[in-house]
């Protein structure tokens, strides 16, 4: 990969506080007012060449691959995922690949260059759990006892933030890098360093849990590289400050679960 | 199940100005398909079945060979498309003229989530003169005939720009408007085959692959593609693909009838001959990492 020109912190510096409203992010969407990108206007206005920059100065590149493999395997029981989420729609955060309140830094969305290149409230939206209510916890025991925490998943369970992802198909993750901005922001005591990915506790991770097997077109492109077909229990090392994008461009449901947190094994 | 029952049926006739298929889609209007809609509903099970009856699986793999490479200028592609507004056809993924019994009849795709904000086609090759000067773009007969093997007057070259967020759901081709123009050939959509031979559809990549383009054929990804690259996309073989990338994504698909004498690729013994150069960078003004 190469070296980057901009440094995580200066992507994401010091996130803010979450607004207390789940449903602020789609009421005061600005993408769902944004008008469509057409080819004409991409072709004149050329937004992919400062996208593409920015990129490129996150490290991306066209020739650095990355071989998944599987770290762990969980115990999950899609069912129990689906019931979740259908029990707790009060907290869930639905959203677009837009500027969320509590970013900052000179970040994608920050400058609006995937709304600009034609990403949009219809092909971005994202079904997420984690942020609100008790969603952390409860997502947390549904991965696992704390026993399975230390004994199979290695992330402080007491520090480690959950987010569980549902992708309807059609919704896509745009070309992105992981900066961890809200487990920063929650475990400041901690004092990590996002540009050396450590923190009083040891190296600052992310972990992928598939929670749905893989099925046509769930897509996760990691660098150049395509993960393979997973399977429900899976869990991955997504590695930090590595570009990727994701997307459901199939016919079932994609969920996937990630974890932030200090490694401690 | 027997595809050339499904699709007896011919495709109705283009609407006569490419606007109509715009103005007249169901999808622009058809409201968010929200996640509790999707879950307490069965239109994925349906579509999966579907799928599933007509070829799709979990298993079969397919491992993609470059059959040749083109010389291909993608800024002249650029221009033309930039210069042919008005005869391109510009759809979502829903049913427009199709005919037949498939996703798009059933209005699957839409009752599952896809809508006009995320299968936008740009495409060229129905209106106008865009099918012979698309013809001439990508060689004329000397390639089209000479060196890919197409019966030049029956071939048919489709132009397809993706922008970033854009997705081509999963399905087969099924050559639906070839298959109506060459009814005289007597086409069986079963066989691939007609009169004069073997038909086929060869992918020729425009544009070189860059981050977020995707090409799924059966359960395996394409390979990251060089402009100019040609690619035959198998007979029945289900297959989607999306660009969640930034850079637009530009292909040009080939549709006809390779008389059985003249189907050299079907053993790919050019393979060797294309030499591999590194990626030129975007030819309308993009440096390449």
């Amino acid at each position: 990969m190469k070296k980057r020109k901009l440094s995580p912190t200066q992507v994401a510096s010091n996130y803010g506080p979450v607004p207390s409203d789940p449903n602020i992010y789609m009421d005061q969407s600005r993408m769902k007012d944004y008008p469509e990108v057409t080819l004409w206007d991409f072709l004149e206005k050329r937004p992919d060449i400062p996208y593409e920059k920015w990129a490129m100065d996150i490290g991306s590149d066209l020739t650095t691959e990355h071989e998944a493999k599987v770290l762990t395997k969980l115990d999950i029981n899609q069912q129990d995922w689906l019931d979740f989420m259908t029990d707790n729609k009060d907290i869930c955060q639905k959203k677009a690949y837009e500027r969320r309140p509590y970013h900052n830094g000179k970040s994608d969305l920050t400058m609006d260059l995937p709304m600009k290149a034609g990403y949009n409230h219809r092909n971005t939206i994202e079904y997420n759990w984690g942020l609100y209510g008790d969603s952390n916890k409860k997502i947390k025991d549904m991965l696992g006892s704390r026993k399975v925490w230390e004994d199979k998943i290695g992330i402080d369970y007491d520090t480690a933030l959950c987010r569980l992802l549902a992708y309807m198909p059609g919704n896509t993750l745009p070309w992105h890098d992981d900066n961890l901005g809200n487990w920063c922001r929650d475990n400041a005591h901690l004092n990590p360093n996002m540009d050396t990915g450590m923190c009083d506790l040891g190296p600052i991770k992310r972990y992928l849990v598939m929670i749905t097997d893989w099925h046509w077109g769930h897509v996760l492109q990691f660098q150049n590289s395509f993960f393979p077909k997973w399977k429900s229990g899976e869990v991955y090392d997504l590695p930090m400050y590595q570009p990727h994008c994701s997307t459901n461009m199939g016919i079932r449901l994609k969920l996937t679960c990630s974890i932030s947190g200090a490694k401690i094994k | 199940m027997d595809k050339q029952k499904l699709f007896s049926e011919p495709y109705e006739d283009l609407p006569s100005d490419p606007k109509q298929l715009l103005e007249s889609s169901n999808m622009k209007d058809y409201p968010e398909v929200t996640l509790e809609q999707y879950l307490t509903q069965d239109y994925a099970q349906q579509w999966e079945q579907y799928a599933v009856d007509t070829g799709a699986d979990l298993d079969s793999e397919y491992d993609s060979k470059m059959l040749t490479r083109l010389d291909i200028n993608e800024s002249d592609f650029i221009k033309f498309m930039t210069d042919n507004m008005k005869t391109c056809e510009k759809k979502y993924y829903e049913r427009t003229y199709q005919r037949g019994k498939s996703e798009l009849t059933m209005n699957l795709p839409m009752k599952c989530g896809y809508n006009h904000r995320n299968t936008i086609e740009y495409n060229w090759g129905e209106y106008g003169d865009s099918q012979e000067k698309l013809k001439q773009l990508m060689g004329g007969e000397e390639i089209i005939s000479g060196r890919l093997g197409f019966d030049y007057e029956t071939s048919r070259v489709r132009l397809l720009a993706y922008l970033p967020g854009q997705i081509f759901p999963w399905h087969f081709d099924n050559m639906g408007l070839w298959l109506k123009r060459n009814q005289n050939l007597n086409p069986n959509l079963d066989t691939l085959t007609c009169d004069r031979g073997k038909i086929k559809r060869y992918f020729v990549a425009i544009s070189d692959w860059h981050w977020g383009h995707v090409l799924q054929m059966a359960n395996s990804f394409f390979p990251k593609w060089k402009s100019g690259d040609v690619y035959e996309i198998p007979k029945g073989v289900y297959h989607l693909s999306a660009n969640i990338g930034i850079r637009i994504k530009i292909t040009a698909n080939v549709t006809g009838v390779v008389p059985f004498e003249k189907d050299s690729f079907s053993t790919a013994t050019n393979l060797n001959a294309v030499d591999q150069y590194p990626c030129p960078g975007n030819a309308w003004g993009q440096t390449s990492n």
